[in-house]
């Protein structure tokens, strides 16, 4: 009778053990927590930059710049956004260095635009996918607006490059859809750059343009 | 209208004024959705859509606006929730048909079952029970159980006071109204029950649109860029009824060919069908069941 309750006992623990690792397997190999870390990290700070009201509007712009800059492969985004038009600005240095410096200004102000809202929120990481081990990882992450308390599901396609890990983009997930901001802004500019017959220049000129308007926005919102 | 809350439920979530939890990451294939959807979406009217589009926002800024900006001042939070909840419910026999034309047995089920709660417990559909129950709620409608069926999403449309869509779309919400039996609902023999539903479902949607929308504005180049590709990247989720899928996610390094090398400095390449230059967009338009191999299966959620 013994023999048989252990042995039953043995076999019930063995399944056991097998379902949890079955289970837990998976999941483990998926996750990449330094990429986790890395947004983390710098996603609070530009949160915190943009919720400390002690510093003024300029300190706070240049904290969230440091922040973003640090958290996110600007020059990387700004090459994939103009999509097969890329190859134009990577074939002329003084081309390129312009849209970088309009691309990277846009970015930071429809940033803060977005993100002014959520100011005073901390990010939550909830898990991560990795795609391509040790170089391409999706973090996903929640933050719950101060105002209405909802709560944002954010993901974080983040890269490794030559400075270590990098975000290259970020989407929100909203009843099952999901827009990632960077697709969204080369679907954008390729239409806008199709019209002009790929007119960089004129692309550089639009996209100076938001920026101002948003400044403007920023600044009359920080009054 | 109804298309265009569609459209912006994702710029939604950055205003922060509704937003859903939503399921884990999965892997489920999706296609390249952002570089392709600029792409993907087939617009050979886009001179007149683009006319459309202006005649729209004039309308918006002078009536539909200011007229949604009153309607949140004077209404608290919680009533503008319970009118949602109201609308939302009595939208529910054109789900339920979606549901079941698509063969969706289980969101059937959820979509009688929400509809039984709220009707009741929930005070005529004024309050939403029946999701604290874990009945989410999701959104069906003729599109697509077209797109479901394999249609095309056909040409792309924006329609003034109504917002972007396309053929097949467009088509699918005249067979939703002309379905939903409280479009053929008379009281003592006048029609003033489904006027006033047409006006306050607009109001309420425009209200509920006013943060995304005025995000778009401030932060886009081309505003009538960004809803079209947000009107494909939305219609794809939900047509999917899926969770947030990672696979086709783009290479961001991947080089990629200028193939317009001779427009640069010369004329377009193919005139346009609006006459109004550039080069065409892409004459065959995608079949959405093509564009997302996961259409028929996807998860329970919408």
């Amino acid at each position: 009778m013994t023999e048989v309750s252990v042995t039953r006992s043995v076999v019930l623990a063995a399944l056991a053990g097998v379902a949890v690792l079955i289970a837990a397997s998976p999941a483990a190999a998926a996750r990449n927590e330094v990429a986790e870390q890395h947004v983390l990290t710098h996603a609070n700070a530009a949160l915190d930059a943009l919720a400390d009201r002690s510093a003024s509007h300029s300190a706070r712009e240049a904290a969230f710049r440091t922040s973003i800059t640090q958290m996110a492969d600007v020059p990387r985004i700004a090459t994939f956004v103009l999509g097969r038009y890329g190859v134009r600005v990577r074939s002329d240095p003084a081309l390129h260095a312009l849209w970088l410096q309009a691309f990277e200004d846009y970015t930071l102000a429809v940033y803060q635009d977005q993100l002014n809202r959520y100011a005073g929120s901390q990010v939550r990481i909830t898990g991560s996918l990795e795609r391509v081990q040790g170089r391409d990882v999706v973090v996903r992450s929640e933050m719950t607006s101060p105002v209405s308390g909802r709560i944002l599901t954010l993901q974080w396609r983040v890269l490794q490059g030559a400075n270590g890990w990098r975000v290259t983009d970020v989407s929100f997930v909203a009843d099952g859809n999901e827009i990632w901001f960077a697709q969204q802004q080369q679907s954008e500019f390729a239409l806008q750059l199709d019209r002009t017959n790929g007119d960089i220049n004129a692309l550089i000129s639009g996209v100076r343009a938001r920026t101002a308007d948003l400044r403007q926005r920023a600044l009359a919102s920080a009054r | 209208m109804r298309t265009l809350i569609l459209t912006s439920v994702v710029t939604i979530a950055w205003s922060g004024t509704a937003l859903a939890q939503s399921e884990s990451i999965t892997a489920d294939p999706l296609p390249q959705s952002a570089e392709t959807s600029h792409q993907a979406v087939y617009d050979p009217f886009e001179g007149v859509n683009r006319r459309l589009y202006a005649v729209h926002d004039v309308l918006d800024r002078w009536i539909l606006e200011p007229a949604a900006r009153g309607y949140r001042f004077v209404t608290p939070r919680p009533v503008r929730g319970s009118v949602r909840n109201f609308l939302s419910n009595l939208n529910a026999p054109v789900v339920l048909a979606n549901d079941l034309l698509q063969g969706q047995a289980r969101r059937a089920g959820a979509t009688v079952a929400r509809f039984g709660v709220n009707s009741t417990v929930g005070v005529l559909g004024l309050f939403d029970p029946a999701q604290s129950m874990g009945l989410e709620p999701h959104t069906e409608d003729f599109g697509q159980t077209l797109a479901v069926w394999g249609v095309s999403e056909g040409p792309y449309l924006f329609v003034p006071l109504f917002g972007p869509t396309n053929l097949r779309d467009g088509f699918g919400n005249v067979v939703d109204a002309a379905f939903d039996p409280l479009s053929w609902t008379t009281f003592e023999g006048d029609d003033e029950f489904a006027l006033t539903r047409g006006v306050i479902g607009g109001l309420a949607m425009r209200e509920e649109l006013l943060d995304p929308i005025d995000s778009i504005r401030a932060t886009s180049i081309d505003p009538y860029a960004r809803f079209r590709s947000l009107n494909a990247l939305n219609r794809e989720g939900e047509i999917r009824n899926g969770a947030a899928a990672t696979d086709g996610l783009p290479d961001f390094d991947a080089p990629q060919e200028d193939d317009f090398p001779a427009a640069i400095d010369a004329e377009p390449l193919v005139p346009s069908t609006d006459g109004e230059g550039g080069p065409a967009l892409p004459s065959t338009p995608i079949a959405l069941n093509t564009l997302n191999p996961s259409i028929a299966g996807g998860a329970a959620h919408d």
